[in-house]
This record gives C-alpha cells, sequence and structure tokens, in this order.
C-alpha cells in the first residue's frame, strides 16, 4: 500500500488577485477558470484567501464592489504538500472550511487542495479496494 | 444531513438568495420552479454574479430537477453520486420519496474519516 499524499491531490498553480481587486472582480475570475477560491496578495506581500463562500456573503451585505481588503481570510489555514489526505480531511472539518493552501519544502504555496479532491480521492480508493 | 431544509422562490434575486444562504449558514437553498424542486449552490450564486450581476433574478441558475438519493442508500453511493455529476449537494429522500434534507460533501467526509480511516490510504 503506498501513501497518497497532498501533493499528489493538489491543483496547481494557484490562481491569485490583488487586494485592492474588487468581490465582482474575484467572482469573474472564479468564474472563467472554474475554481472556488483565490490567493489575496496584499500590499505587503502577504497572502490571505478568498472564497466562493466569501462572495456569497459579500453580495448579501450589498458589498459586490468593496475591495478585498475586508473580505479576504488570513492567516491562511495551511498543510505540508507531504502530508496524508487523513490529516487534511481532520484539518477542513475541524475548522469548518473546505479548502487549504499547500506548503512545500521550501515554505512557499505550492497549491491549494479542496474538500472535492479529497472526497475524490477517498472514494477512488475505496473502488481500488475491491479491485486489489 | 441537513434536515428541514430552506427554500426560496426563483424569481427572487441572486442578492436575496445570498442573503438567505448567509443567515442559513448553509451553502445551498431548495428553489421551488414552476412547481418542481431544484438547487442553488453558492458556487451557482458566484457565476451568477460574475456573468449577470446582483439583481438578476436566480430562475435561471437552478439546477433541475435536484439530484436526489434515497436515505437508504450507503454513503459510498452518496460519494459516487456526488463524483459523477460533480456536484457537492444532494437531496435525501424518505421511504416514501418526499425530499427529507440535503447531504453535502463535508457530511460525506466527516463520516469517512470516523469511520473508514484506512480509507485514506491506498
Amino acid at each position: 500500500m503506498s501513501i497518497v499524499k497532498i501533493k499528489d491531490k493538489m491543483s496547481s498553480p494557484v490562481q491569485t488577485i490583488k487586494i485592492t481587486d474588487s468581490i465582482r472582480d474575484a467572482a469573474k475570475i472564479m468564474d472563467a477558470k472554474n475554481i472556488g477560491s483565490l490567493l489575496v496578495i496584499d500590499e505587503d506581500g502577504r497572502t490571505k484567501i478568498i472564497t466562493e463562500r466569501d462572495v456569497v456573503k459579500a453580495v448579501a451585505d450589498g458589498k459586490e464592489d468593496d475591495d478585498l481588503q475586508a473580505h479576504a481570510i488570513s492567516p491562511l489555514i495551511t498543510i505540508s504538500e507531504d502530508a496524508m489526505l487523513g490529516d487534511a480531511a481532520q484539518l477542513m472539518l475541524s475548522r469548518n472550511i473546505r479548502r487549504l493552501a499547500v506548503i512545500n519544502e521550501a515554505g512557499q504555496i505550492s497549491g491549494i487542495i479542496s474538500i472535492r479532491d479529497i472526497t475524490r480521492a477517498v472514494h477512488n480508493s475505496f473502488l481500488a479496494l475491491f479491485d486489489a | 444531513m441537513k434536515s428541514p431544509i430552506q427554500a426560496i422562490k426563483s424569481d427572487k434575486t441572486i442578492r436575496q438568495a445570498a442573503g438567505l444562504m448567509k443567515s442559513n449558514e448553509f451553502g445551498s437553498l431548495l428553489v421551488i420552479h414552476k412547481g418542481e424542486v431544484g438547487i442553488i449552490t453558492e458556487r451557482d450564486l458566484l457565476y451568477a454574479l460574475a456573468e449577470f450581476g446582483e439583481n438578476t433574478s436566480i430562475s435561471g441558475h437552478v439546477s433541475m430537477p435536484l439530484i436526489s438519493i434515497n436515505e437508504e442508500e450507503s454513503i459510498s453511493k452518496a460519494s459516487d453520486v456526488m463524483i459523477e455529476n460533480n456536484i457537492r449537494h444532494l437531496g435525501v429522500t424518505g421511504k416514501d420519496g418526499k425530499l427529507v434534507g440535503i447531504v453535502n460533501m463535508r457530511d460525506i467526509l466527516s463520516t469517512v474519516e470516523h469511520k473508514f480511516p484506512h480509507l485514506f490510504e491506498e
């Protein structure tokens, strides 16, 4: 049995947006790329995240033309590339989030892993039990 | 599974649906459209905002019919239907075929994580 690691299942490279861009801009990029989150780079080069859930909350409050300053989330919840899928699942469930930033050995963000990536991998793993 | 489920009429706007999702703290709403039941999710609202704006009606962005599974089916089957259809929410029907709740991908992962941790190894 080989262990499936986060780096085998993450999405990479990550899509980014500037913190001075709007919620609506973020929605347009997510729409065009068919993804549910973007990393947000602030003026000091720090990284935050904006997800589809944050966009929906902003729209509910009539703030879709706000910049991302008040809506992007930090600190990022991260996990190592070499961690196992079960670790990512536990972290998502305990933090009530659907995405984690993935960090490589150099400490850089190398990808995003989503609850969909994990469910798909676990499902394939389940099917593999019958092929063994 | 989430039950009962919040529903919204299909003539409401993207903003109104976003408001209901936010207050309900759930990523989808049932939509009643021409007497049928569909679903609208956060992802649908995001795309509708990007392409049509916040004041557009949700009616063109509803997934119909709602893809459902019977409550007696396995978690594996629910996971299978979600992956096959590339969706994160499924309607759950009772013995009489009536809708009783919504199960989402978090519910699936939570169950697997608790009951079948070995599935995280391949």
